[in-house]
């Protein structure tokens, strides 16, 4: 091999100028394509669960209600207060709030008197909750009147950052200090008309105090977060109720989502029924995972026949040259490393097409579907190893077969192999 | 002058299933250096077989096989596949050039493997063993660009790539016409007179006008053709 390598340029050559390697060629370079694409979605899938679980508040939280006893408490007594707060006490449990005033929003919002944009969402905020602050300060769940936004903020609806016109995206770090106007209903039911009615129209002021990496969250572009008291205390004039006793759940932060089991059935011990704040659509990722693994499954197989189809007619068609190169004084190991340095260049030329390809339809995605995308949960993000992997498969599965039907050939003399004895 | 080839007792048999067929029996033949030698016989007579035998392609069932004072029997296959490398040079009837490969990369071919020359030498090695047979203007021209005389020349070229004491040629002239036979025979006849042992299997009479030595193989055996 060592001898033959510094003429690789003619063997190149001598690749490139037989026609039939280009059906190979194309056909290594779908399968490689394939491949690589399988083993990107199955990374950017891994990925996309993993960054969730670690980025994705929801992913922490769990959804808690009292058990039989307490709840009876309650009906007895409507003013029975569960003392919810004393979750807080519970290792690793960072915030503790009533889910029904998980968030609240602002409508018709007016930034710094020069942006009017369609509406805010405030989430309710605490020490535990606030993610990390970037630029400015955070506040304390009893603070008034105050706003941590997302430093890239998009006032025109509940939008992420690869679906909407990058033109219409505010640089919020400009405006800590700023305030934001916006209002909202406080609507009941209406009884005679058996529908739902504005009673009156609610206008705030809020002051952004700071801003936080909108990336680094599964929030999208126009989701604040407020002081949790404040949240709770707009969020109870906007609900509508029938004015019967009844309580909620309360939604359990925990500092880790590693964490979670444990605090669940630290809760579940005490008798509180527990359930996670997000259910994952098993059936959909069952079915997204099935597709992704058929898709892996077949470019393997079909890498396997290709590869298998294609060396053994060429080691037909080129018998004579085997057994004229064996005449010339060429070893066997020579022999082999000549199909083997041929079969490189073919996957080389393969292998950069199917790069090509890749980046072509990466362009494509990430210019008209990367909302689609981020839609059905996956996120875009390129790793080494699946380029590595797909380019290790189709050298060893072809160099294999390779290997193979060379070594059945050279094993007889040059006069068997010129005459197609090894047929 | 010494012996270049000693083939003593060579016996070739070809198995096949329950019966077996002897095509070569006893055979004793020896080759110099700067003779053209020239073996003759109707079809099937075994003359493809003993240039094989000869030229290292194929091995005998029995006999003894002397290369230069070296018992070639012996050898492993790498050891073999060396020895043709040093000291062969193959002409075949269907030229068996490769068809991807320009003139003088096919002339190159032979070289790739051998350490002695230098990579930057190959080419200039090669054009101008094509100058040699007369292909000086067919350098850069693949083999489908080529009359049957051409390639043959230029399968003449490869067979000299690494300066070989032996020149093996089965039916050179098999597939070419009276005028490009005479050219390929002068080519050898020549090659001869420079000092290589020229080993032609042939059934065409012309061959007799060139040989030094004329052998004709029948019913199994050789025999030495004096004119």
């Amino acid at each position: 091999m060592k001898q033959l390598i510094p003429h690789i340029g003619l063997f190149f050559n001598r690749t490139i100028r037989d026609k039939k390697n280009i059906y190979y060629i194309i056909m290594m370079s779908i399968c490689s394509f394939t491949l690589l694409c399988s083993f990107l979605f199955h990374h950017m899938y891994n990925y996309s669960d993993e960054w969730d679980k670690e980025n994705n508040i929801f992913f922490r939280q769990l959804m808690v209600t009292p058990g039989y006893e307490e709840a009876m408490k309650f009906f007895e007594n409507p003013k029975y207060d569960f003392h919810m707060e004393k979750l807080l006490e519970i290792e690793n449990v960072i915030d503790v709030h009533e889910s029904d005033y998980d968030e609240s929003s602002l409508k018709n919002v007016v930034l710094n008197d020069s942006i009017h944009g369609d509406i805010v969402g405030m989430g309710y905020g605490s020490n535990g909750i606030l993610p990390k602050i970037i630029s400015g300060r955070g506040f304390n769940v009893d603070d008034k009147d105050v706003l941590v936004c997302p430093d890239k903020m998009y006032l025109y609806g509940y939008n992420y950052s690869d679906e909407v016109n990058k033109k219409e995206i505010i640089d919020t770090k400009k405006y800590i200090g700023s305030t934001i106007k916006g209002s909202y209903d406080i609507r009941y039911y209406d009884e005679k008309t058996d529908s739902i009615k504005t009673r009156e129209t609610k206008n705030m002021e809020f002051k952004i105090v700071g801003v936080y990496d909108v990336n680094s969250t599964s929030n999208h572009m126009s989701y604040c977060y407020a002081p949790g008291k404040q949240v709770a205390d707009i969020k109870k004039q906007t609900i509508i109720t029938d004015g019967s006793p009844s309580f909620g759940s309360w939604r359990i932060t925990v500092d880790n989502a590693g964490n979670l089991d444990f605090v669940k059935k630290k809760l579940e011990d005490m008798g509180y029924i527990v359930s996670v704040a997000i259910f994952t659509e098993f059936s959909t990722e069952y079915t997204i995972k099935l597709i992704c693994n058929s898709i892996l499954f077949i470019s393997i197989v079909a890498l396997l026949l290709v590869s298998l189809a294609y060396i053994k007619k060429k080691m037909i068609n080129n018998l004579y040259i085997i057994g004229l190169t064996k005449s010339l004084g060429y070893n066997p190991s020579d022999i082999k490393s000549l199909y083997l340095l041929d079969n490189i260049v073919i996957l080389f030329i393969s292998y950069l097409i199917s790069i090509i390809l890749f980046i072509i339809t990466s362009i494509i995605i990430n210019i008209f579907f990367i909302g689609r995308i981020g839609v059905i949960g996956i996120k875009w993000h390129l790793t080494l190893w699946p380029f590595i992997v797909s380019l290790l498969l189709m050298l060893i599965f072809s160099s294999l077969i390779n290997i193979y039907y060379i070594s059945k050939r050279i094993r007889k003399s040059p006069t068997a192999i010129l005459n197609g004895e090894t047929l | 002058m010494k012996k270049l080839i000693e083939l003593k007792q060579i016996k070739k048999e070809y198995k096949m299933k329950n019966k077996s067929l002897l095509v070569l029996e006893n055979l004793d033949l020896s080759f110099e250096k700067g003779k053209f030698y020239a073996i003759m016989g109707h079809s099937g007579s075994g003359k493809s077989t003993l240039i094989n035998i000869i030229g290292l392609l194929d091995s005998a069932t029995y006999g003894e096989y002397s290369l230069d004072g070296q018992n070639v029997f012996a050898l492993s296959e790498n050891e073999l596949a060396r020895l043709r490398r040093d000291k062969m040079g193959f002409i075949f009837q269907d030229y068996f050039l490769d068809e991807y490969f320009k003139a003088y990369e096919n002339v190159m071919y032979p070289m790739l493997i051998n350490e002695n020359i230098p990579k930057n030498e190959m080419r200039g090695k090669a054009i101008k063993l094509l100058a040699k047979v007369d292909l000086e203007d067919r350098v850069d021209h693949f083999p489908k660009e080529m009359s049957g005389g051409e390639k043959q020349r230029v399968a003449i070229a490869r067979a000299l790539a690494n300066d070989p004491d032996i020149i093996i040629a089965d039916e050179p002239t098999g597939n070419l016409d009276k005028t490009n036979e005479k050219k390929i025979f002068n080519l050898l006849k020549k090659l001869s007179e420079d000092g290589k042992c020229i080993i032609v299997v042939s059934h065409s009479d012309e061959v007799k006008k060139y040989a030094d030595k004329l052998y004709e193989l029948d019913d199994k055996h050789v025999i030495e053709v004096k004119r």
